[in-house]
């Protein structure tokens, strides 16, 4: 069973509902047979969070780990929460009980027939658990032997109790019912290693390596772990890890100064957009902006200025096969600025109307006197007063080093035709480098002067598209830095010249404490939120497709409709042209 | 109105503002077919705090700008106001191309010559009215440029090739604001100084029951305490950046409440005042779990009202 992202997100905004905060983190999640989120339990473990201190449960909780009989101890101890937050909180949801009496209805008829708890305490366990879930649906629990009610009663925790009397109960009824003692089993060397909290383990199977999914199947559902709070000593690898940062960090950045420029933002700048940027999927990533002007001390040589003079040498020949083509391209340029002239700039002039009120218009005014006609004023509606501007985003990753000039005259002619409209303008080109996002901005909104700057692309690295689209379009409508102009326009637009295949060395750290690629399936996704974030923000995303056919499907899943392909530099202006006119067609 | 000051007493305003706004509404009369332009009661405004610095900035003689998030009452402050002084209101919503002449007034043409046609600002400005200048941050601010001689101490509009025009002692302004909401811009200091602005707070859980059982007194009072608690939730998953402010929707809220009234399903009408105001899925279904684990599936109206 695959659980869907949706479905995580679902359930942490169950528990974080019950739990009344959204800082809290989350301790685990809980599904149903069919891999969505389970409304009950994870309203129940939000209500845990809100009413008992989550840390100190843990603490105890943590303790079964490794006893014999470990997993009945553990979900008799979420048979016992429940009942508590259950009896703390039901008076004020009154749906709650309809919730817990579904609940345990289906628990009950997956419950019958499991005979994955053969020993003693596990048979025990199972029916301590169908008594409990009779009792929830408001039956008698209809256990014959008098010892398991009892148990049954001690278990269930009455609402009155805090953390620490519950503790205590249980830990009390443990002890009594079962060969139990309290305290930590005494920790191996390999404990230390043991990075994920057990789960509630209501009728774990025995073979849990049978499954394959990384969940727990739970008898109410199926459980996922989630990295617990502070229970892990992994202060040794921060220390370790910033020690090993802090000595390559300095020579990282030189390095990335020299082969890319030097930066464009202070480092105090830089820092600020790496904390509001680096998040979620993308906080292992460093950011770096640059002009491209000031590489490296002249006559040094170093890989980096070896790579730099390189990038020099394609900027020539970038320059060299816009030239070779200048005919043709100027064709482009023309076409695509008359084109966006035409049909973008008439419905932003004002118009103006007869009207009954407004302006006078003296040549009219027989036609009232004398026709009883009183549109004799003039009455102007004013146009979009041009409020429009564009982000142009070109992938510079080695993967489109073989389309390094056409990517770049694409670019040029874009912003060409669109300066021509006096729309303004920014281009920068991305790619990803040792852990560095890099930016080169080419010219900014009002720097029409500096097209061919463009000519300097060439491409380096890999390619972390969500981060890139997240910064563009975070610097379109957010605070940005002293280097850069803000953004006022009403109607926003990004485009983004990629092939459609993220790729980056540095991966996501998932919730789980485990890492994925950011390539393939992960890094599309990523895009694909992120641009749907930035449309969420305002701004129109759209694609100049330059990748390969077999990226189709993956430019549809992150861009949506919104791409057009360039087979033949003859249809560039009407490709881009159409779509761009499109877009603006909806303001 | 009388019942206006009542409400504000009982809502523990301090007895020397409420002599003073009693003392403005003898003060200044009505001129006659006034009274219609008094806005009626719909919701009252919950907060003492709120409601003593706006009615003082009124008796001071000063405008008033109410600048907060979706569903804090601005517009239902604005309207209490405006009945607590006994002022007619003029609402004017500001839109991206409002300008002078729609604002202030404009040419036409009546009885064989052309003559100006008053635009609100001025109607309001003379009969001393309370003008409701909603959503002012979405025009631009050049625009709002003919308001200033109006809205400062000059307290005068000229009209181009008219007259110049003072207003009347007991006309005020009311502007209405949510920052940072799409399409709006930055209120320059020229207009922002001209106004004394109230950062308007989120209602509380308490204020908003009594909002509800004041509007539906047939609900019983847990399930009043439910919605209440319901909205408190809603806010939360959007200040947690769980969701958008789509669902914030107090007005949905209480028409759907409305609609139980009337007979139709809680879930159902959960949905229509509520859950579909999001348009995407993802959020539906957010906001619809949060229903889910409030209200009981099989509620009916029987078990939510009063017999």
């Amino acid at each position: 069973m695959k659980i869907t992202d949706f479905e995580k997100k679902r359930a942490s905004n169950l528990i974080w509902n019950g739990a009344h905060d959204y800082s809290a983190e989350v301790g685990f999640r809980v599904y149903d047979k069919e891999g969505k989120a389970d409304i009950y339990w994870n309203t129940i473990v939000g209500i845990i969070h809100r009413r008992y201190d989550w840390d100190s449960l843990m603490d105890y909780y943590n303790s079964f780990d490794e006893k014999i009989n470990q997993s009945v101890y553990q979900s008799l101890f979420w048979i016992g929460l429940e009942n508590g937050a259950f009896l703390k909180e039901r008076n004020l949801r009154p749906a709650l009980s309809d919730l817990r009496r579904a609940y345990a209805s289906d628990a009950l008829k997956l419950s019958t027939g499991n005979t994955d708890f053969e020993d003693s305490a596990g048979q025990r366990l199972l029916a301590i658990t169908r008594g409990h879930l009779r009792r929830c649906m408001g039956l008698d629990a209809a256990l014959p032997d008098q010892v398991d009610i009892k148990l049954l009663d001690a278990i269930e925790l009455p609402g009155e109790l805090d953390t620490k009397g519950s503790i205590e109960r249980i830990d009390k009824t443990l002890k009594t019912f079962f060969p139990y003692t309290s305290g930590p089993h005494r920790k191996t060397f390999l404990d230390r290693f043991h990075l994920i909290t057990s789960l509630p383990s209501l009728f774990f199977r025995k073979r849990r390596s049978a499954y394959d999914d990384g969940l727990d199947h739970l008898s109410f559902g199926f459980g996922e772990k989630a990295v617990s709070s502070g229970k892990i000593d992994q202060s040794h690898i921060s220390v370790s890890f910033a020690k090993y940062t802090a000595q390559t960090d300095q020579g990282m950045k030189e390095y990335i100064r020299e082969y890319f420029g030097k930066a464009a933002f202070t480092e105090t700048e830089t820092r600020d957009l790496e904390k509001r940027y680096c998040r979620g999927n993308h906080q292992d990533v460093r950011l770096f902006f640059t002009r491209g002007e000031d590489i490296g001390e002249p006559g040094k040589e170093s890989f980096a200025t070896k790579m730099h003079k390189k990038a020099l040498r394609q900027a020539e020949i970038n320059k060299k096969t816009y030239k070779d083509n200048e005919a043709l391209n100027r064709i482009q340029i023309d076409k695509l600025t008359e084109r966006i002239r035409n049909s973008l700039l008439v419905r932003m002039e004002d118009q103006s109307i007869g009207a009954r009120s407004g302006r006078i218009r003296p040549e009219k005014v027989w036609r009232a006197m004398l026709l009883n006609d009183d549109r004799i004023f003039k009455k102007t509606i004013p146009g979009d007063q041009g409020n429009l501007s564009v982000d142009l985003l070109l992938d510079g990753s080695t993967s489109q080093v073989r389309r390094t000039e056409i990517v770049s005259a694409q670019g040029y002619m874009i912003a060409e035709a669109l300066s021509r409209c006096d729309i303004p303008v920014r281009v920068a080109s991305f790619c990803s480098i040792s852990g560095y996002t890099v930016f080169t901005i080419y010219r900014d909104y009002s720097e029409k002067d500096k097209n061919t700057e463009i000519f300097r692309f060439s491409t380096s690295g890999a390619n972390r598209d969500g981060i890139a689209v997240r910064v563009a379009a975070g610097l379109m409508s957010g605070p940005v830095p002293s280097g850069l102009e803000e953004n006022h326009a009403d109607h926003r637009i990004l485009i983004i010249l990629s092939d459609a295949t993220p790729n980056d060395m540095i991966k996501i750290r998932t919730f789980d404490g485990d890492y994925r690629n950011y390539a393939a399936e992960t890094g599309v996704k990523d895009t694909a939120e992120e641009v749907h974030q930035a449309r969420l923000d305002g701004i129109s995303v759209l694609c100049v497709f330059t990748g390969e056919d077999r990226a189709l499907p993956d430019v549809r899943r992150i861009y949506g409709q919104d791409f057009t392909r360039i087979r033949d530099l003859n249809m560039f202006s009407d490709a881009v042209g159409s779509m761009l006119l499109d877009r603006i067609a909806g303001y | 109105m009388d019942q206006m000051i009542g409400f504000l007493r009982e809502e523990g305003v301090s007895d020397g503002i409420l002599s003073d706004v009693e003392a403005f509404r003898k003060f200044y009369k009505l001129s006659p077919g006034m009274e219609k332009r008094i806005p009626a009661s719909q919701y009252n405004y919950y907060g003492t705090d709120v409601w003593e610095e706006a009615l003082s900035t009124i008796l001071a003689g000063e405008n008033l700008l109410l600048s907060g998030p979706k569903a804090t009452g601005k517009n239902v402050l604005a309207d209490g106001l405006s009945r607590a002084f006994g002022r007619p209101q003029w609402d004017i919503s500001l839109y991206i191309n409002a300008d002078a002449a729609s604002l202030i007034g404009t040419d036409t043409f009546k009885d064989g010559e052309v003559s100006l046609r008053k635009g609100p600002i001025l109607k309001c400005a003379e009969e001393g009215g309370f003008g409701v200048l909603d959503e002012i941050n979405m025009a631009k601010n050049e625009s709002l440029a003919v308001l200033h001689a109006a809205l400062d101490f000059r307290r005068v509009i000229d009209v181009p090739g008219y007259d110049r025009i003072e207003l009347s002692e007991a006309t005020r302004f009311i502007g209405t604001m949510n920052y940072g909401y799409a399409g709006t811009r930055e209120l320059n200091e020229a207009l922002a100084s001209r106004f004394m602005i109230i950062q308007m707070p989120v209602i509380s859980e308490d204020n908003l029951k009594r909002l509800i059982a004041s509007k539906f007194p047939e609900l019983k009072d847990d399930y009043t305490a439910q919605f209440a608690e319901l909205f408190t939730e809603i806010r939360k998953k959007c200040e947690g950046g769980e969701i958008s402010s789509k669902s914030l929707d107090l007005r949905g809220l209480l028409s759907a409440i409305e609609m139980m009234k009337r007979g139709l399903e809680v879930d159902k009408a959960l949905s229509l005042g509520i859950v579909n105001k999001c348009f995407d899925a993802y959020e539906r279904q957010l906001v619809s779990d949060m229903i889910q684990v409030r209200f009981p599936g099989n509620l009916d109206r029987g078990m939510v009202f009063k017999a």
